[in-house]
């Protein structure tokens, strides 16, 4: 029995619900999160909710772009989670929760679904370094293309 | 796919894109020591002027930007007075500032 068919047995074919789920349970983490960092908690927990609402969209479409929908949700938290990190020590180690929920998608059994949490992730990250370079890399002189990637 | 579902698709992306920047802008206060953007509430221009002439800061910048001020002071209570004054929202200028790519301790 492949991995995928493992998974697939365990959650039936369809872990949405689940990832829908997770994104949901890491509001409070976010909000937490930015209270403890000393940030406006409307910031991060804004973002974690708007992905979380945009997850549970994905509950409601076909299997195809739902899974994607949902993908995405759950790879928001990551972002919001580091955007509550503003300024923390930590920042930098919440880094890693976007690996951590990039495996978690395979949860999903769709490889477009992985590819858009793939995709998202680029976009975010391209995005804070052609705008704010300054903010992220000492300098602002790294090429954010290779580090994106 | 759906059309609808492209575009909240690609809403998804953008938003991904804009929350980046967003945070870390908006999770920037005013330190105290430097250049400050002032946003007064519902973007009122007149407002921010008033309160940075109450707190006792000088306007900055080449241009002025349609919902904020960005004003200096040396006073390290600056930002609090702002508030005071009826500002809204009291920023770090020098994040917005990197946005246009601008060095803004060179201007100040």
């Amino acid at each position: 029995m492949s991995l995928f068919n493992a998974i697939r047995q365990t959650n039936g074919g369809d872990g949405r619900a689940l990832m829908v789920g997770l994104s949901w349970a890491f509001v409070p983490i976010v909000a937490l999160s930015a209270y403890m960092a000393g940030n406006p908690l409307l910031v991060g927990a804004g973002i974690s909710i708007a992905f979380a609402l945009l997850g549970t969209i994905g509950l409601k479409w076909d299997a195809g772009a739902g899974k994607i929908v949902v993908a995405l949700g759950v790879i928001g938290q990551a972002i919001a989670w580091t955007a509550s990190l503003s300024g923390h020590p930590w920042q930098v180690d919440s880094h890693m929760l976007f690996f951590a929920l990039m495996a978690m998608l395979v949860i999903l059994v769709d490889v477009r679904a992985l590819l858009a949490g793939c995709a998202l992730i680029v976009v975010h990250h391209l995005s804070l370094s052609f705008v704010l370079p300054g903010l992220i890399y000492p300098g602002g002189r790294c090429w954010p293309m290779s580090r994106a990637l | 796919m759906r059309p609808y579902q492209r575009i909240i698709l690609v809403l998804a992306l953008c938003l991904g894109a804009l929350a980046g920047p967003f945070a870390a802008i908006a999770s920037r206060p005013a330190q105290g020591d430097g250049p400050v953007l002032v946003v007064a509430p519902f973007g009122q221009v007149s407002v921010a002027r008033h309160a940075v002439d109450a707190a006792g800061g000088d306007l900055i910048g080449p241009e002025r930007a349609l919902i904020a001020v960005m004003a200096y002071s040396r006073d390290e209570g600056f930002a609090e007075k702002l508030k005071e004054s009826g500002a809204w929202l009291v920023l770090d200028a020098r994040a917005i500032a990197q946005l246009c790519g601008v060095r803004i301790d060179e201007l100040v």
